[in-house]
């Protein structure tokens, strides 16, 4: 089938501000937005910058707002995308972070906010023998937001993100979920803490924008609530 | 100069910026109402901003209120040729968009309040319904009220009985 793109360009070398670039491929149906983007690359304009790593849904470099919703490129479609931009895909970058390049942004904003966390295991305990072990109550207490690879859809898809990049942002009150939960782990106080302060978790108005957005389903807004009864109450529960 | 071991991501984004080689739209407001009508967020999305706008306005009726009703003291006369204004048929219409506001306001704030204590309600299927249903309340204690009051407006304001 004959495929328009429309995607969003930018050179930093020779324009001043973006500008969209029409494109028509052949795909088949069962393509996804990403051989299309491929296509173009390889075909038709090989200046067309974008990133990409494993492009099967794991690695979460591709994420990008395809016909106004933040996804990956890899796990979209072709006949999908076409239906809902009826007969054009417009491709843009994440909103909310600089364009470095056509669809690449510039992503340390985004992992500035996501090391405010502290995301990683803390635990002052000598290491026992073997490992630290967890019941599987324990483990599926933290099971949704230990699926996080990253990829950024949720955090720049949020209207409170776009208002403010200080605003720490789902991905990361994800990661920090991920560890206040965990049973092996002792950083929980700190990590509420930095929660807590004026750009932390109270900047979420709850628009789902995020839950949406995410390619791994994981329910952020949920997790989010969760952080902040943590904070309120005190409980880890 | 600084030590780029010392905070490599500072250098960089310094860096970065000093070449103003990227294109960054600024983030704020601006931002937020040029991208709300382009991202294709669902129910959710529109709940808020539905909730900011009629929050928005009604602080704006309370900032007036609160300036007419001090007129009482400063300026009476004043304060009386406010009211009889008040009287035109475009703050009737007004009145009854303000309670519109209000109601969704309050009925959309119970809504989050009552499912934040609950997390599991934070689905989005869940509160999709949960928007609905404070959805059809609001339009159930809304078109009365707007009906009564457009009565009134007409009977009058505009035919003066």
């Amino acid at each position: 089938m004959k495929v328009r793109l429309r995607i969003q360009r930018f050179n930093p070398e020779k324009d001043r501000k973006p500008w969209w670039g029409e494109y028509e491929v052949e795909a088949e149906p069962v393509d996804r937005v990403l051989d299309a983007l491929h296509y173009v690359k390889w075909y038709i304009d090989g200046t067309l910058t974008l990133r990409r790593s494993c492009a099967h849904g794991i690695c979460g470099s591709d994420a990008m707002r395809i016909n106004g919703r933040n996804r990956l490129a890899c796990k979209v479609l072709v006949r999908e995308a076409m239906e809902e931009g009826r007969g054009v895909i417009t491709v843009q970058p994440l909103l909310g972070l600089p364009v470095i390049k056509d669809l690449v942004v510039d992503m340390e904003p985004f992992f500035a906010n996501y090391r405010k966390v502290l995301p990683y295991l803390i635990n002052d305990d000598p290491p026992p023998e073997r490992e630290r072990l967890q019941t599987p109550e324990e483990r599926e207490r933290y099971d949704d937001t230990t699926k996080c690879i990253l990829c950024a859809a949720c955090t720049t898809s949020c209207p409170s993100f776009w208002a403010n990049r200080e605003y720490i942002g789902p991905a990361a009150i994800v990661q920090a979920h991920r560890f206040i939960f965990d049973s092996r782990d002792q950083g929980a106080t700190e990590r509420l803490r930095v929660l807590n302060e004026w750009f932390g978790v109270w900047r979420c108005r709850t628009i789902f924008n995020c839950v949406e957005a995410c390619p791994r389903g994981i329910n952020i807004t949920r997790a989010i609530e969760e952080v902040k009864l943590a904070i309120l109450t005190g409980r880890l529960a | 100069m600084a030590d780029p071991k010392k905070n490599p991501q500072k250098e960089r984004q310094g860096v970065w910026r000093a070449r103003g080689d990227f294109w960054a739209p600024s983030a704020g407001l601006g931002l937020v109402l040029r991208e709300i009508p382009r991202y294709r967020g669902r129910v959710h999305q529109w709940a808020w901003v539905a909730n900011r706008i009629a929050g928005l306005g009604t602080l704006l009726f309370l900032t007036i209120h609160i300036l007419d009703t001090s007129l009482v003291y400063f300026a009476p006369d004043l304060y009386n040729h406010t009211l009889s204004l008040y009287r035109h048929p475009l703050f009737g219409i007004g009145e009854i968009i303000l309670v519109g506001m209000v109601l969704w306001h309050g009925l959309n704030g119970l809504r989050i309040a009552a499912s934040d204590f609950r997390p599991h309600l934070w689905a989005p299927h869940h509160q999709a319904r949960m928007i609905l249903g404070t959805f059809a309340i609001f339009l159930a204690l809304y078109i009365p009220a707007a009906v009564i009051m457009g009565n009134i407006v007409l009977q009058k304001s505009i035919l003066g009985r």
